[in-house]
């Protein structure tokens, strides 16, 4: 396996030029030069660095939300908001909690990649896989490649979406992002190219991908598709305390978008993520999201139907265990006449966790013949779990059909039990009955993050019973 | 090129249509809410001390509170269309009428009080309820009669939620009151009628009702609010503002059946306040209707404390003109295998708005809960608007069903279509199928006059609502 | 017609450059103006949302109200009420007159009154 130094260099072929500053990480904290180092060793153009200030600007004077999680005891003054992707590969594979290397072991994950899942080793591997699928792509038009990158080739394209999904002023979160933002992806899929594999953010170099302050851009032209999957399951091993990403997706007309996440980060960190698509007409959007790690995620994927006949999907799973919060949802705003949105969210608590599920369907008036529907069920699996439903429906046209269903429960016995008399164990039962509650969700996954999310799931609920 | 004269015409230097000053939707002027207001009231009634000082904890909490405490609701408030800043309270009790004793019952009631602006004009009960001990009298009757009773039922605010500025103001600011008391064992096969008749414009009437009901009693009550004011109002019309509470703790065993029906005027702004304590195998039945009124705001709080409660709740809405149904429910699960059904529907014509809010709510101590909230809506013309926000904390796993659904649709088609089949008209099948909707609460209601009345109200909004052309485009 | 003496007259686009039904965002002192053409009558407000930072052009017109689409408050174009939350203040509207093809308003002396 190559040595750090030498993926370093080779990275610079395709990445950054040589500047002459070298920027290792910013101090801990957060202050105006902070922003203006990150931007200038990136070498941005103006506009990026006035944007960047605007947004810290912003983030300074907005208060912490008061609603969602317990967010008091995030230090935002020792967070060191700017590392080069490079460093946090200091550590030995030694370092490494022996709970992390065993779930590693149960998942099934290959040894090779085990060292780069905890940060311990550059991934030589998939960095040749990276550079080939990148090829396969470019002969097709396609653009992949970090957020980074593609402010500085593609400068107008950029430009002229940056930010119009998901604005500074959009929450506070997301005005941090936009000031020290690093990382990510950038995607471009040309008019009426299938994009034939799923793009994955796992093939990127290492640590980039993984960086607190991702910022992702994806724009599919009109009648394009594309499935993009980030994430996975084994645990994503990090000291960084907050991880704030900002997601934008822009499907022009007629285009297909699916974007698919499995998150399970450590529980140590807050996970707060902005994931917002606008949806023209006749062009279909589909967030497939998995949340199992972090001490608290705050996360509501979204779609802003802009065009008519625009059709949106949400399918999100949460799973909140001892000391977790998972407070997620969606958000479907119909701002167009023949649009559909349908919301399916699956969440289960157990070990004195907590799930909320917090979601926004609105009809705005001149949108009209909108077809919703929004359905969660919470499975609570013992004393001390949590559950809690906060949804926000609001109407203004008079020919909309929208229908919401929620349930809120424990497994039921009966389930479980004529399984048992089928020779399962209570474990095994159990965790059978739980997959098929998951079912809806698991279904939509390419078969092997499935079977991989499967297993994770199992390990879950082992945990609990154990 | 002169200037357009379509601009022209409409006067380009003029400023943009007045609303005087502007207001922020939360925003509301009582004027008559201070101190002086609060000390008058409790000097006219020759209050005690503690219940002045109740009084003043009230005005002191008003001062404090925002008007929406809770952060899931605050951008679902609008007080706009209220403009109290003229209206002034009677400030005394209400007086007696010489005949009130003795004035006629409804047909088949067991007892009635009728409150006339500042003026109980009927207090009266039937001999089969008088034998059977049943109380119903003024809170000024029961002040001298038992003035520890009334301590009792009133201080430190008894059932008005601590966090509730408009309750708070009614702690501060009640001058008509009544109490209903069935005693233990009292099973009371007619219904006892209580009716507000308000609307006097520039006036604020400010009543406080408490229903107590003993161990193994069963009783039904039918509210009214009606209008006192027949004159025509417009938006630009002198308003009159009307804030009521209903109390009740319900002791073991007891059951309540209750039917609320609110028709004031478009000058009216109305704020409710319900409440409900359940003792163990208690049981009360809500059967709401929300007709009247430019602007109602009405909360219920129920308290499922005792093992074994239960709560229906229905509550129905019919909105026409610019009318806005702001409703709360919070119900919170505390005893064992307790139950809530609530129901929430709402039909809404021209350019009506129902804000239905309800909150079930499932503490750690409540195993074996059973809770259903629904809301829906019908919206019947393009500007009308629903807003349903359902929500449900459950913090106790061993539930026997905890489950929500919400609905905004048209007139349904199959429906519509099996109706003209049968030799309707489109417009005779629709008006069915929205009485249809609504009728779960109007069969709820216990004196037949009522229920009558009732459906003649709902088929004379149906009849008065604006029938838009089909190509008109949203105004 | 000259505008009176404590007021005065800010140019802001022509008049064929907002057909009906659209909307034009116009930086004028630093300020910005959304002017909009409402079946024939113009109309100008403020051209960032009361309740925070956002250009209304980006938003949606939707007949005589605009919808910010950033948080969804809603807003009359005709005298800038707030129809849907989470905004509080109303959008500042400034009187329109449309002069030889030129649409302008007409606004006291002074900087450009605007909620924030």
């Amino acid at each position: 396996m190559a040595s750090s130094a030498e993926i370093v260099s080779s990275e610079y072929q395709f990445g950054f030029h040589d500047e002459v500053e070298y920027l290792e990480e910013t101090k801990a904290g957060l202050t105006r030069d902070t922003v203006e180092e990150i931007s200038r060793f990136k070498g941005e153009p103006q506009w990026m660095l006035d944007f960047r200030l605007r947004a810290y600007a912003h983030f300074l004077s907005r208060p912490m939300p008061t609603w969602g999680g317990e967010l008091a005891n995030i230090d935002m003054s020792k967070i060191v908001y700017y590392r080069k992707p490079s460093q946090g590969e200091e550590k030995s594979w030694d370092d490494v909690p022996d709970k992390i290397k065993k779930t590693f072991e149960r998942l099934g994950i290959p040894e090779a990649e085990r060292k780069f899942l905890a940060g311990v080793g550059a991934q030589y591997d998939s960095e040749v896989v990276y550079h080939s699928v990148r090829e396969e792509l470019s002969k097709i038009g396609v653009v992949f490649m970090g957020t980074d990158q593609g402010l500085k080739e593609y400068p107008e394209l950029f430009k002229k979406y940056f930010a119009t999904v998901v604005p500074p002023e959009d929450n506070k979160f997301a005005a941090l992002n936009s000031a020290v933002w690093s990382g990510g992806s950038f995607v471009y899929v040309p008019k009426g190219v299938e994009v034939p594999l799923p793009l994955q953010a796992y093939f990127r170099i290492n640590a980039e991908n993984t960086g607190q302050f991702e910022r992702t851009l994806i724009i599919v032209d009109e009648g394009a598709k594309v499935h993009y999957i980030e994430g996975c399951t084994a645990p994503i091993y990090t000291t960084d305390a907050l991880h704030a990403a900002v997601v934008e997706v822009i499907a022009l007309p007629g285009s297909k978008v699916r974007y698919t996440t499995i998150q399970n980060w450590s529980n140590d960190v807050y996970n707060l993520v902005t994931k917002r698509a606008h949806a023209h007409a006749n062009s279909t959007v589909e967030w497939i999201d998995a949340n199992t790690g972090s001490k608290l995620t705050m996360k509501y994927p979204s779609i802003w139907l802009r065009g008519e006949g625009a059709t949106a999907e949400v399918i999100s799973v949460a799973v909140a265990g001892k000391g977790q919060h998972q407070d997620t949802g969606a958000k479907a705003i119909h701002l167009a006449p023949n649009t559909r949105s349908r919301i399916i969210s699956k969440s289960i608590s157990k070990d004195g966790g907590r799930t909320t599920y917090r979601g926004q369907l609105k009809v705005v008036p001149g949108a009209t013949g909108v077809v919703a529907s929004v359905r969660c069920d919470a499975l609570l699996l013992d004393e001390g779990s949590r559950s809690d439903t906060y949804p926000y429906i609001d109407i203004q046209e008079d020919d909309t059909t929208m229908t919401h269903e929620a349930t809120v429960g424990k497994i039921s016995q009966d389930q479980v039990f004529y399984l048992m008399s089928r020779g399962l164990t209570e474990n095994e039962a159990t965790n059978l009955v739980v997959q098929g509650f998951l079912e809806v969700f698991t279904k939509e996954l390419p078969m092997e993050y499935a079977i991989e999310f499967n297993r994770l799931v199992k390990l879950e609920m082992e945990g609990s019973l154990g | 090129m002169k200037a357009d004269p379509q601009q022209a015409a409409a006067a380009p230097a003029a400023p943009a249509p007045a609303t005087a000053i502007r207001r922020g939707p939360a925003d509301l002027t009582l004027s008559f809410v201070n101190d002086a207001t609060v000390r008058f009231t409790a000097a006219a009634a020759g209050d005690a001390e503690w219940l002045l000082a109740d009084r003043l904890a009230g005005l002191a909490a008003f001062n404090a509170l925002p008007i929406e405490t809770n952060p899931l609701y605050t951008t679902y408030v609008d007080l706009r269309n209220a403009h109290l800043d003229e209206v002034r309270p009677y400030g005394t009790a209400p007086s007696v009428a010489d005949d009130a004793a003795g004035a006629p019952l409804p047909d088949g009631a067991a007892a009635f009080a009728e409150v006339c602006e500042n003026r109980v004009t009927a207090l009266a009960m039937s001999p089969e309820a008088r034998a059977g001990g049943l109380i119903l009298e003024t809170l000024e009757t029961t002040r001298a009669r038992d003035p520890k009773l009334l301590r009792e039922l009133l201080e430190g605010g008894c059932a008005l939620p601590e966090n509730d500025k408009l309750a708070q103001m009614t702690r501060a600011l009640w001058s008509a009151g009544l109490l209903l008391r069935i005693p233990d064992g009292l099973r009371l096969e007619k219904p006892v009628v209580l009716r507000h008749v308000v609307g006097t414009p520039g006036t604020a009437v400010i009543a406080r009702t408490i229903i107590s009901v003993g161990r193994d009693a069963e009783v039904s009550v039918l509210e009214e609010q009606v209008s006192s004011s027949t004159a025509p109002s417009g938006p630009s019309d002198p308003q009159a503002f009307f804030a009521g509470t209903t109390e009740v703790r319900i002791d073991a065993g007891s059951s309540l059946s209750f039917a609320g029906l609110q028709d004031l005027s478009l000058r009216q702004i109305a704020f409710q306040h319900r409440s409900a304590v359940l003792g163990k195998a208690a049981s009360v039945r809500w059967a709401l209707a929300q007709l009247g009124s430019r602007v109602i705001r009405s909360r219920i709080d129920n308290t499922l404390e005792g093992d074994g409660s239960t709560v229906e709740q229905a509550e129905i809405v019919f909105g026409s003109a610019d009318q806005l149904f702001d409703l709360t429910s919070y119900t919170r699960h505390t005893g064992r295998d307790t139950t809530g059904n609530l129901l929430s529907k709402g039909a809404l014509a021209d350019k009506s708005r129902v804000y239905m809010k309800g909150l079930a709510t499932i503490d750690h101590t409540a195993h074996g809960t059973d809770s259903y909230l629904g809301e829906f809506g019908m919206l019947l013309s393009r500007q009308a608007r629903s807003v349903a926000i359902p929500s449900l904390e459950i913090d106790q796993p061993d539930c026997r069903r905890v489950a929500h659904a919400s609905s905004v649709g048209p007139i349904d088609e199959t429906q519509l279509f099996y109706l003209e089949s049968r030799g309707l008209s489109p417009e005779e099948a629709r008006k069915l199928i929205v009485l249809g909707y609504l009728e779960p609460v109007v069969a709820r209601v216990p004196l037949e006059s009522a229920r009558e009345r009732l459906r003649e109200l709902l088929e004379a909004k149906w009849e008065a609502r604006v029938v838009a052309p089909p190509a008109a485009a949203v105004a | 017609m000259a505008a009176p003496a404590d007021l005065r007259r800010l140019d802001l686009c022509a008049a064929g450059d907002v057909p009906p039904g659209t909307m034009k965002l116009v930086e004028v002192e630093d300020e910005l103006v959304l002017v909009t053409n409402v079946d024939g009558m113009f109309h100008a407000a403020q051209g960032v949302c009361s309740h925070e930072y956002f250009e209304l052009d980006r938003g949606v017109m939707i007949a005589d109200s605009i919808l910010c689409t950033l948080h969804l408050s809603r807003f009359s174009l005709i005298d800038g009420d707030v129809f849907d939350p989470p905004a509080d203040l109303p959008l500042v509207i400034y009187p329109v007159v449309v002069e030889d093809g030129r649409v302008s308003i007409e606004v006291p002396i002074g900087p450009l009154e605007v909620n924030r």
